[in-house]
C-alpha cells in the first residue's frame, strides 16, 4: 500500500503522519513529501489506520490480493473542521516527530502563543528544550550549545543564509505561509549535512487544492495576507507580509529627533503545484524578503541599510513504484546586505552577497518489509562576494567561489516490532581547500512497551562555513568558508533518549546529549581591518563541547494543552589567545562559557479553551542568567601620540566568569473567535508581553566618563501590550 | 502481474475516547513535581564565582623615530570599582633602562632612566639617543620589591609624507569649489614616500592637530556631536585620529608611493592643521585593535570583554614605537549659502 496523506480541507500533504496495519502492528510514517509506503504485506484483510495530531483518525478495512499494489491516498479530517469535542489521537501517534533529536512546533501554536508584536517561527522554536535565545532582541537559534551558524536552515529544501528581520528581532518565515516545521536538534540522519549541530526544515504550504481560501491579519508591527487555491493542474499559494511601522514613526518624528526616514521589512512567499499525474508532482516555490532602513543622524550623517534573501526552488516528486519514491530539487538562494554610511562627507559602503545554486535528489527504496533504504546527493555552486569601499576607494574586495557535493546512503532496519536500527554514511567534498570528509551516522531504538521508546544516536558532522555576525545586530552578516589553511569544523554527537506516553494524550521525553566541536573557525574578533591580510589570518581556531539533559512534558489534546520543557545545559569554548591568564603565555587557551550558555532553562506553554470562542495562552520562561565578563581592574594609557584621549582599559581575570541575574518572563494572550460581518471567520488576539514587567538584563555597559567606572544595566523588553485581528475567508 | 489500484478515502470520525481515568490528575502532579525538581536544581550551586582582583604593573612608552628616547610611565592597575588616579597608581623607586639591541638581540647600548616623579621616568642626563628606524629596543624595569617587567619593540621603517594642496575648502569635492582645480585634487591627498625597502605590512594611524580648536571652528558634524552630548570635551577632537589603516588600504602609485585620499571625517576644525602620518609597530597595532573591542563592536557578544593584547613580560601596557611625518594644511570654511 502506498500513497499520499493529505488534509481533506485543502489537499495539503501531511508530513510525518502515522500509518499502521492494526493486525500486524507494522507501521510507517509519511516522508517530507507526505508520501508513505507499506510493502511486503501478505494477501489478506487488514485494518489500515492513519493518524496525525489534530486530525480524526482514519481507519479502513482493506483487502489485499496476491501481487496487488494498492495506491491509497488518504484524506484526514481536521479537528477544527469537524468541530468534534475529542479527536481520537494521542501522543503516541506523533511517533515520527519524536524520533531521537527531533522536535516540532505546530504552526497553529506559533500563531497562538504570545509573541512580541508579531507571531514568529524562530521565537516559537526557541521555546523548545535545548533551543535558546540570545536575548529578547534576537531570533537566532542557539541549539544544544551551537551558535546560529551551526543550524542548517532550509525553506522548501533551499538554504536560507540570513533568516532575520529588524536586525535579528524576527525571523523571515511568515507563519501564514508555513505548513510544517521539522527541527533536528542533534544526531540528525545522513540525509542532511553541512552543519555541526542541527537542521531546521521549513515547508511552505502547497496551497488549497479544493477551494479558494485566504487569510488577512492586521497587527501592530506587521500585517499579513495569504491567498491559496486550486488551479486546473494543482494548487497555488501566495503570501505577503509587511511591517507597518510608518504611522508610529511619523508620530515619533513630531516629538523625537533621529527617527529613521525609512524602516520596513517585507516578505513574499509563493508556491505553485502541478499534480502532473498520479505518479508525478511538480512544484515551484519562491521567497523574497528584505529590510530597508534609512537613518539620518547628527548633522551631515546618514546610515542606509538594505539586506534580505531570495530563494527559488523547483521540486519534482515521482512514484517509480510502490517500493521506490524519488524527489529531485533545484534550488537557488541569494543573501545580500548593502550598508551605506555617509558621515561628514565621507562615504562608506559594503556590498556583500551569497549566491548558492544547487541540485539535490533523494530516493527512498523499500526492498522488503523491514528495510527502508535512502540515498541521495546534494551538489552546488556557491559564490560569496564581499566588497568594502571607504571614501569611494575599494578597501577590501574578496570573492570566494566553491563547489560542493555530498552523497548519502542510509538504511532503516526494523528487525522486529521492538527494534529500529538506522545506519548511514555521508560523504562530502568541498572545493575550497579540496576537502573530502566522511560522516558516519547511526541510531537505534528499542521499544520495551508500546508506551516507551529508548533511543540512542551517534553522528559525525562537518561544517565548511562560518558566519560572521553580532548577536545584537544581524544586518551585516557575512559568511566565510574553509580554504587552504582553514580546515572544516567537525564534531561528534552522542544522544540518548527516552520517549514515553505515561498517560493518554501526554508525552514525556528525556534526551541527554554530548557533543564536541573541533577546528572551529571564526573571524578573529581583534581583526578590525582585514585589508592585506592572508585568508587564514582572518580566523581564530578553537574547540568546544556541550552537554545537557532535556526534559519535555507535553499535552496536545484536550481543553488544556501545552508543554513544559526543562534543559540543563553546559557549553564551553576555547580559542588560543583568548581568555588566557593576564601574565601567562598569550597563546594559551582556557575554556569559557559563551554568552548564550544557560545552565537551567524552563519553559512552560499553556493553552486553555475558556469557551468555544475564547482561548487563553500563557508562556513562562525561566533561565539562568547569561554569562558575562566582570572586569576586575583598570588602567590608563595616557600619552598616545595621535590622540588627546586617555585610552581606558579593562583588566579581565577570566572571560565570562560572572552571570547576569536570572531571566524570567510571563507572556499571556487571549484569543477570541468570531465572524467578520458574518461573511468570514475572524479572530481577535490581545497579548501582554512581560506581564509583570521584569527588567531582565541584556548586558552591562561601562561608563569610563565616571570615576570610578559606573556600570549601567541595558535592559531587555519591558511590558508590551499588542493586538492583532485576523480574517479567514 | 501486479495490479495497481487507486483509491481515496475520507476518514470517518470515530467514537469518542472513554473518559480519562483518575490518573488524569497524576499528570498534573507529575508536571508539578518536574517543575519543583527543576526549581530545586536552579537553587543549587553556582559554579560561577568571579575571580578576585589582582594587581599588575603597567608600562607605557612611545618611541618615535628621530626623536630622543621618550619618558616611561610606570604604574599599577587599580580595582575597577575604585576611583582611578594615575598619581595613586604611580610606581616609585623603580630602576628603568632601555637597551638598543644589535641584530643578534644583544644589547648594543644601554640608556639609564631617572625618576622625575612617581610614575614618570625620563632618560638620565647622559642617556642621549635619537630613536633609529628599523632598530629594536628593549625595556627593562625592576621594581623596588623585585618584580621585573620586560618588553621590546622594533621601530618601523622610515617614510616621508606630502600633500597635494596647502589649502583646501572643506568638502570641496562635494560642494564644487574652485573651477580651476581638477576634480582629483578637490580632496586632500597624502602621499607616502617609503624611504626604505620593507616587506612587512605597514600599519598607519593618521591624526590632525588643529591650530585653533574652538567651538566656532568646528565642522558641522563635530559641532552637532558636541551640541548633542554635554560629556564630550572639544579638546578630544583637537587631536583627531583615524583608525588603524593598513597600507593595503592606500592606493599604490607606479613610482612606489602610496596615496591616501584624506577623508573629511578626519577634519574636525576649520583652519590650519598639522596632519601626521604615523607608521606604528606591531605592539601598538595589537594593543589598539584589541583594546578597541573591549567596549563593543566586533563580533563579540555584548558584555563579553577580552583583555587587550600586551607584549609585556611580567606586566601589561604598551612599549610601542612609530615613525611619523607630517604636512601642514589649511582647511577653508566653505560657503554653504548656496545649499
Amino acid at each position: 500500500m502506498h500513497g499520499y496523506i493529505v488534509d481533506s480541507r485543502n489537499g495539503e500533504t501531511l508530513i510525518a503522519a502515522n500509518i499502521a496495519i492494526l493486525e500486524t502492528g507494522r507501521g510507517t510514517t509519511s516522508n517530507s513529501s507526505g508520501y508513505y509506503s507499506l510493502t511486503n504485506l501478505q494477501p489478506g484483510t487488514y485494518t489500515l489506520i492513519a493518524s496525525y495530531i489534530g486530525y480524526h483518525r482514519f481507519e479502513r478495512v482493506v483487502e489485499l490480493e496476491a501481487g496487488q499494489a494498492l495506491r491509497l491516498d488518504i484524506e484526514l479530517v481536521s479537528e477544527s473542521f469537524e468541530l468534534e469535542e475529542i479527536v481520537v489521537t494521542s501522543e503516541k501517534e506523533e511517533e515520527a516527530r519524536r524520533n531521537i533529536g527531533m522536535a516540532s512546533m505546530p504552526v497553529q501554536q506559533i500563531r497562538e502563543v504570545p509573541a512580541v508584536m508579531e507571531p514568529d517561527v524562530f521565537r516559537s522554536v526557541q521555546l523548545l528544550p535545548g533551543v535558546k535565545a540570545a536575548s529578547d532582541f534576537s531570533s537566532g537559534l542557539y541549539i544544544r550549545g551551537g551558535s546560529p551558524d551551526q543550524t542548517l536552515i532550509l525553506l522548501d529544501e533551499t538554504t536560507v543564509y540570513n533568516p532575520s528581520h529588524f536586525f535579528g528581532f524576527y525571523s523571515t518565515f511568515n507563519p501564514d505561509a508555513v505548513k510544517d516545521i521539522q527541527l533536528y536538534k542533534g544526531g540528525y540522519p545522513a540525509r542532511y549535512g553541512g552543519r555541526l549541530g542541527s537542521v531546521l526544515s521549513v515547508y511552505n504550504k502547497d496551497g488549497n487544492r479544493n477551494e479558494l481560501q485566504g487569510r488577512v491579519s492586521v497587527g501592530m508591527l506587521a500585517s499579513r495576507a495569504m491567498l491559496e487555491g486550486p488551479h486546473k493542474w494543482g494548487s497555488w499559494m501566495f503570501a505577503v507580509r509587511r511591517s507597518t511601522l510608518e504611522p508610529l514613526l511619523a508620530a515619533m518624528r513630531q516629538e523625537i529627533d533621529n527617527v529613521p526616514d525609512l524602516f520596513y521589512f517585507v516578505d513574499l512567499n509563493g508556491k505553485v503545484n502541478f499534480d502532473v499525474s498520479e505518479k508525478d508532482r511538480f512544484s515551484v516555490a519562491f521567497y523574497s524578503g528584505g529590510d530597508r532602513v534609512v537613518f539620518p543622524f547628527e548633522e551631515d550623517a546618514e546610515i542606509s541599510l538594505g539586506y534580505g534573501n531570495r530563494t527559488l526552488s523547483t521540486n519534482w516528486r515521482h512514484i517509480f513504484s510502490e517500493r521506490l519514491f524519488g524527489t529531485v530539487t533545484l534550488t537557488a538562494s541569494r543573501y545580500f546586505n548593502t550598508p551605506e554610511f555617509e558621515i561628514a562627507g565621507t562615504p562608506f559602503d559594503r556590498n556583500n552577497n551569497v549566491y548558492d545554486y544547487s541540485a539535490k535528489a533523494d530516493l527512498e527504496y523499500l526492498p522488503g518489509a523491514n528495510h527502508t533504504l535512502s540515498t541521495g546527493f546534494w551538489t552546488g555552486y556557491r559564490k560569496l562576494t564581499f566588497r568594502d569601499r571607504f571614501d569611494n576607494e575599494v578597501t577590501f574586495n574578496e570573492r570566494i567561489e566553491n563547489t560542493y557535493a555530498s552523497f548519502y546512503l542510509q538504511d532503516r532496519w526494523q528487525p522486529s516490532d521492538r527494534w529500529v536500527l538506522e545506519a548511514g554514511v555521508r560523504g562530502n567534498w568541498f572545493s575550497s581547500g579540496d576537502y573530502v570528509r566522511i560522516e558516519p551516522r547511526a541510531s537505534m531504538e528499542f521499544r520495551p512497551s508500546n508506551r516507551v521508546r529508548l533511543q540512542a544516536a551517534y553522528g559525525r558532522y562537518y561544517q565548511f562555513l562560518t558566519l560572521v555576525t553580532n548577536e545584537a545586530f544581524s544586518g551585516f552578516d557575512l559568511w566565510l568558508t574553509t580554504d587552504d589553511g582553514v580546515p572544516p569544523s567537525w564534531g561528534d554527537q552522542y544522544v540518548l533518549g527516552v520517549k514515553s506516553v505515561p498517560f493518554d494524550s501526554w508525552g514525556f521525553d528525556v534526551e541527554l546529549y554530548y557533543r564536541t566541536m573541533r577546528d572551529l573557525f571564526e573571524l578573529n574578533p581583534f581583526v578590525v581591518n582585514a585589508s592585506g591580510m592572508d585568508y587564514p589570518e582572518l580566523f581564530r581556531f578553537g574547540e568546544g563541547h556541550a552537554y545537557g539533559v532535556e526534559v519535555f512534558l507535553e499535552r496536545r489534546i484536550g481543553r488544556l494543552t501545552g508543554f513544559a520543557g526543562y534543559t540543563f545545559g553546559v557549553t564551553r569554548r576555547k580559542f588560543p589567545g583568548f581568555n588566557a591568564p593576564v601574565l601567562d603565555d598569550p597563546a594559551r587557551a582556557r575554556f569559557y562559557s559563551p554568552k548564550y550558555d544557560r545552565t537551567h532553562d524552563v519553559n512552560l506553554v499553556l493553552n486553555y479553551e475558556l469557551s468555544r470562542r475564547w482561548k487563553f495562552t500563557a508562556i513562562f520562561n525561566y533561565a539562568t542568567g547569561q554569562a558575562y565578563t566582570e572586569p576586575t581592574g583598570r588602567m590608563q594609557i595616557i600619552d598616545m601620540p595621535w590622540s588627546n584621549l586617555v585610552r581606558e582599559t579593562f583588566i579581565v581575570e577570566k572571560l565570562n566568569d560572572a552571570r547576569l541575574p536570572d531571566y524570567h518572563r510571563l507572556d499571556i494572550a487571549f484569543t477570541r473567535k468570531g465572524t467578520f460581518f458574518k461573511i468570514a471567520d475572524a479572530e481577535w488576539q490581545f497579548q501582554l508581553i512581560n506581564v509583570y514587567s521584569r527588567r531582565n538584563i541584556w548586558f552591562y555597559q561601562y561608563d569610563f566618563d565616571k570615576n570610578p567606572v559606573e556600570r549601567e544595566e541595558v535592559a531587555l523588553l519591558p511590558i508590551i501590550p499588542s493586538f492583532s485581528y485576523t480574517v479567514h475567508f | 502481474m501486479m495490479n495497481e489500484m487507486t483509491m481515496t478515502f475520507k476518514t470517518m470520525p470515530l467514537k469518542k475516547l472513554p473518559r480519562l481515568s483518575p490518573l488524569r490528575r497524576s499528570p498534573l502532579l507529575f508536571a508539578a513535581m518536574l517543575l519543583i525538581l527543576a526549581a530545586g536544581s536552579l537553587a543549587g550551586c553556582d559554579p560561577f564565582e568571579p575571580e578576585p582582583y589582582r594587581e599588575y604593573v603597567v608600562v607605557e612608552a612611545w618611541l618615535k623615530a628621530g626623536q630622543p628616547l621618550p619618558p616611561v610611565r610606570l604604574s599599577t592597575t587599580m580595582p575597577v570599582d575604585q576611583k582611578y588616579s594615575f598619581e595613586e597608581a604611580a610606581v616609585a623607586g623603580a630602576e628603568v633602562r632601555v637597551h638598543l639591541l644589535d641584530p643578534s638581540g644583544e644589547s648594543e647600548a644601554a640608556y639609564a632612566y631617572e625618576m622625575e616623579r612617581p610614575g614618570i621616568y625620563r632618560p638620565a642626563p647622559g642617556a642621549l639617543h635619537e630613536v633609529i628606524p628599523g632598530r629594536t629596543y628593549h625595556l627593562e624595569v625592576e621594581l623596588s620589591d623585585g618584580r621585573q617587567v620586560r618588553a621590546r619593540t622594533t621601530v618601523p621603517q622610515p617614510f616621508a609624507v606630502s600633500a597635494n594642496r596647502e589649502s583646501i575648502i572643506y568638502q570641496e569635492n562635494l560642494l564644487g569649489g574652485d573651477e580651476d582645480v581638477d576634480d582629483e585634487n578637490k580632496q586632500l591627498i597624502l602621499t607616502i614616500h617609503p624611504l626604505s625597502e620593507s616587506t612587512q605590512q605597514r600599519i598607519f594611524i593618521f591624526n590632525a592637530i588643529a591650530d585653533s580648536p574652538t567651538y566656532e571652528n568646528l565642522t558641522p558634524f563635530y559641532k552637532d556631536v558636541i551640541d548633542s552630548d554635554d560629556e564630550i570635551d572639544i579638546n578630544e577632537f583637537a587631536n583627531n585620529s583615524s583608525g588603524l589603516t593598513p597600507d593595503d588600504m592606500l592606493t599604490p602609485e607606479p613610482d612606489g608611493t602610496l596615496d591616501l585620499r584624506y577623508p573629511w571625517i578626519g577634519v574636525a576644525f576649520y583652519g590650519g592643521q598639522t596632519i601626521v602620518a604615523n607608521s606604528i609597530d606591531s605592539n601598538t597595532n595589537d594593543f589598539v585593535r584589541s583594546q578597541s573591542v573591549q567596549l563593543g563592536g566586533s563580533t563579540l557578544s555584548p558584555g563579553e570583554i577580552p583583555n587587550a593584547i600586551y607584549h609585556v613580560e611580567g606586566g601589561i601596557g604598551v612599549f610601542g614605537s612609530m615613525v611619523s611625518d607630517s604636512v601642514y594644511v589649511r582647511i577653508e570654511r566653505p560657503d554653504f549659502s548656496g545649499f
